[in-house]
């Protein structure tokens, strides 16, 4: 049952961290390889305020805030003027995004293990169904569901979200109706980094906080999203669950062949079924 | 039957609810000159493509020369004597109009292409580059890159560059789209000129040019064949006049 | 004709300094970072090949570099070849890697090409950081790689060891002029160019495409080979994939598809390297702000930039002779 838990708590960080990337991908046809260093800024920054503050609340609020600027200011000064060049220079300036953000963690914080305290009103445990579960993990499930609940009400039924699916199906019309399509832009791009930010804040006292987090976490997004199907929130959801619960198995069971099963299958779909494994493709023909 | 050079059997391409191609069936003799008319969405293009081999999800079968080329990839039947030009000018843009003459060369002379500085090899090509700048007109621009071209002579690059392995089937789609007024003339001249001794199919809305240039004209509406005949023939046909010639009038 | 004299104007100094090198009394750091720039070198020229010739962007190139490593050291250390047999091995095992690489990558195209790439290269790493430990050394990786040995010449001698990785380099060099000259190479650009065209007249694109991967692999097995050799040592990272990325900024900041792009790129990163990190330890930060600017205002790279500078030059001059109307 705690394998269940904790399978569940995983999926649900890793739908918090890829959902942003997700996001930006279906709606500005961007892959940003610096989700992951977006993450772990933020994974510092909550780890800051908390210790300066006290306050867990503040740090999670804080790291989506700062990490939806920073992702604000990367889309304004060098993404914007990419985006009618082939996608590869998209792809390859994030990677240079990841290099001048773990620069700023290194003189800010330097190059050190941080470890980030747990919230003590989270910190304890409570017996359920026979086995002793970390609340903290629970606290994870529950708030990662209600932000995905939050998300979906976000794109599906709100004007914002009309306007994002209308500007990535036709960026050029929606420019043509008068409707502020750079803005928008920048607006997914913020709320996908964000939603790094806040996975971060959230990991932080899960996990050390450390500077390889930008660039193995990076890979972790990767196999969600390309499960899910880019682009594809609900794909996510799915995705992100799925690999939680056969890392928190796969850990406890046959630790050493995990990755290389995540990694296996993450192929096989590629090739299989670019579109993700959840894609109920309309065949013709 | 080997008087037919291509032959579709109920070709069906969908997408989604909806189909490009209806059911076709028809076949195209050899050496013949077929004018593929209809509206725009008629599934013109699509059809080419799938005897080209682009639209390779498709029911139904595809015959070339007898041999069924269904499931053949597009280099193949290129090798099997289909040229293939397209409605957007696709040419290698960065390059010489001399190499992408002698590209088109290469895959005429050799399968094999060398990995080394070849000049006995690139000597063999010369001859045939030469004639194809001489035929399309494009001589004097031999050196320029193609890319910087008016479009008038990218289109007759297009067709050099199409002609080139020397194709008995070819598939032409639109290549007077985009041409000035005063060089329609002499581009069809060039059409009929390279038209002879090979089966062609050719898309194009200039209706005096397709009309002069074909010996049979085939109109789509909605994906299906609706009539087949000889020029004078389809333009008395009343049919056709509704779904094609009427809407072009109004 | 036009890029061909670009390529030997630049060429010719650059062939200057590493033929002069050795004589101007150089320390051993000095030699040592010329080796490396040239040994990168030949990674980037070889990564170009897919990249700047094909236009793929692979994030799969590190395992290529890492299995030529891997290969030299097992060679030589625990089946007791020569160097020549070590280096030839490690060609093949990157030429290899890269077949096998190309049956999953190449049915799949731009973005989730990079992607498969990059998801292929992770699993070799991470099967070489733990389920092949025997074999890679794990974490710890395999210290004490050959370096080559001809006829009693001490390699392990800097100097020495700086002309054979030169004359590699030479040949590579070499060998990337002439395929680039050939029918092979034209059919190459051309599919860059036009894909479309160029399986409509007849082209088996994906067979050229393979090749050129295989190609591509082997040239980056050869640089792993001589990377270890210089470093005397090989470990897992050589696998990861931020080593792709590495080499993808240097070819980008150089100019891809260029001649001379990949091996300018090198040289600026490590020269911008050395100097950076001469007055701040945070040089990886900056190195990627410049790439950052450097990717946004100078897409084309330094000697792309050039290129198309020197270009305009002459038909300045030509128009001015009144050579072309």
């Amino acid at each position: 049952m705690s394998t269940l838990i904790i399978g569940l708590s995983l999926g649900m960080l890793l739908f918090l961290l890829a959902s942003g990337l997700t996001l930006i991908f279906g709606m500005l046809g961007v892959i940003n390889f610096a989700h992951g260093a977006l993450y772990m800024l933020g994974a510092y920054i909550a780890f800051d305020i908390g210790r300066h503050t006290g306050s867990f609340v503040a740090g999670l609020i804080g790291a989506t805030v700062l990490v939806a600027l920073a992702g604000a200011l990367i889309e304004r000064l060098a993404l914007r003027p990419l985006y009618d060049r082939p996608h590869f220079y998209q792809l390859i300036l994030t990677f240079g995004v990841i290099l001048v953000i773990s620069e700023v963690v290194k003189v800010v914080w330097g190059l050190g293990y941080q470890e980030s305290t747990m919230p003590p009103a989270l910190a304890g445990t409570v017996d359920m169904f026979g086995s002793t579960i970390p609340v903290y993990r629970l606290f994870v499930i529950g708030f990662g569901a209600l932000v995905s609940g939050g998300l979906f009400l976000l794109i599906e039924k709100s004007t914002f979200g009309m306007l994002v699916r209308a500007a990535s199906s036709d960026g050029e019309m929606v420019r043509l109706l008068g409707l502020p399509v750079a803005s928008v832009r920048m607006a997914v791009f913020a709320l996908g980094s964000g939603l790094a930010g806040l996975a971060g804040a959230i990991a932080a006292p899960l996990f050390p906080i450390e500077l390889g987090m930008a660039t193995n976490t990076i890979i972790d997004c990767f196999i969600v999203v390309i499960l899910g199907g880019l682009g594809n929130i609900r794909g996510a959801v799915a995705a992100s669950l799925l690999i939680g619960l056969v890392r928190a198995i796969g850990y406890s069971y046959m630790p050493s062949w995990v990755d290389i099963l995540t990694f296996s299958l993450l192929i096989a779909t590629l090739l299989t079924r670019p579109q993700g494994l959840f894609f109920r493709a309309t065949r013709s023909a | 039957m080997s008087d037919i050079a291509l032959k579709c059997d109920g070709v069906t391409v969908s997408y989604g609810a909806l189909n490009a191609i209806d059911d076709v069936s028809h076949s195209f003799a050899q050496g013949r000159i077929y004018g593929l008319i209809g509206p725009n969405g008629a599934g013109k293009t699509t059809l080419l493509n799938v005897l080209a081999g682009r639209q390779m999800r498709h029911r139904g079968s595809i015959h070339c020369f007898g041999a069924d080329i269904t499931r053949t990839p597009p280099h193949e039947r290129a090798h099997l004597g289909i040229g293939r030009s397209f409605q957007i000018t696709k040419i290698f843009a960065e390059m010489t109009v001399l190499d992408n003459l002698r590209i088109a060369a290469q895959i005429k002379h050799s399968r094999f292409q060398p990995f080394w500085i070849a000049p006995r090899y690139e000597r063999r090509l010369a001859g045939d580059i030469d004639a194809m700048l001489e035929l399309t007109g494009l001589s004097a621009r031999r050196d320029d890159i193609a890319g910087t071209l008016s479009y008038g002579l990218q289109r007759a690059l297009e067709l050099g560059i199409t002609l080139m392995p020397d194709p008995r089937i070819l598939l032409l789609d639109e290549p007077l789209a985009g041409v000035g007024q005063h060089e329609i003339a002499s581009s069809t001249r060039l059409i009929k000129a390279v038209s002879a001794g090979r089966t062609v199919l050719l898309i194009e809305h200039n209706m005096d040019a397709i009309m002069s240039l074909s010996e049979e004209i085939v109109v789509m509406s909605n994906g299906r064949v609706i009539a087949v005949g000889a020029p004078e023939q389809i333009r008395n046909d009343a049919t056709v006049r509704s779904v094609y010639l009427g809407e072009e009038e109004s | 004709m036009n890029a061909s004299r670009f390529d030997l104007w630049l060429g010719l100094p650059l062939a200057a300094i590493a033929l002069l090198l050795p004589f101007t009394g150089p320390s051993d750091f000095m030699l040592n970072l010329a080796t490396l720039v040239m040994i990168w070198a030949v990674f980037a020229i070889g990564f170009d090949f897919v990249f700047g010739l094909l236009g793929m962007v692979s994030f799969g190139h590190a395992s290529f570099l890492g299995l030529g490593g891997y290969a030299l050291a097992l060679a030589t250390q625990m089946w007791g070849l020569p160097f020549c047999a070590g280096v030839s091995l490690a060609i093949v095992a990157g030429a290899l890697c890269a077949w096998l690489f190309s049956f999953f990558a190449l049915r799949v195209s731009g973005i989730f090409f990079a992607l498969v790439t990059l998801a292929l290269s992770q699993l070799l790493y991470i099967l070489a950081d733990s389920k092949l430990r025997a074999w890679t050394g794990g974490a710890d990786g395999l210290p004490g790689v050959a370096r080559p040995g001809l006829g009693g010449i001490d390699f392990f001698d800097s100097t020495l060891f700086y002309w054979y990785v030169l004359a590699v380099f030479a040949l590579v060099m070499a060998a990337v002029v002439v395929l680039r000259r050939s029918p092979f190479g034209r059919v190459i650009a051309g599919i860059r160019q036009n894909e479309t065209r160029a399986e409509q007249l007849g082209f088996d694109v994906h067979r050229y495409k393979q090749i050129t991967f295989i190609v591509s692999g082997g040239i980056s097995g050869l640089a792993g080979a001589l990377l270890a050799s210089l470093l005397m040592y090989v470990n897992p990272q050589m696998l990861h994939w931020t080593t792709s990325g590495d080499v993808i900024i240097m070819t980008l900041l150089g100019g891809a598809g260029t001649l001379w792009g990949p091996v300018i790129g090198v040289l600026a990163f490590e020269v911008l390297k050395e100097w950076l990190s001469g007055w701040t330890q945070y040089w990886y930060g900056i190195l990627g702000l410049i790439f950052i600017l450097a990717t946004l205002f100078f897409p084309k790279g330094i000697v792309g930039e050039l290129q198309e500078r020197y270009g305009q030059w002459r038909d300045k001059a030509a128009r001015r002779d009144g050579r072309i109307s």
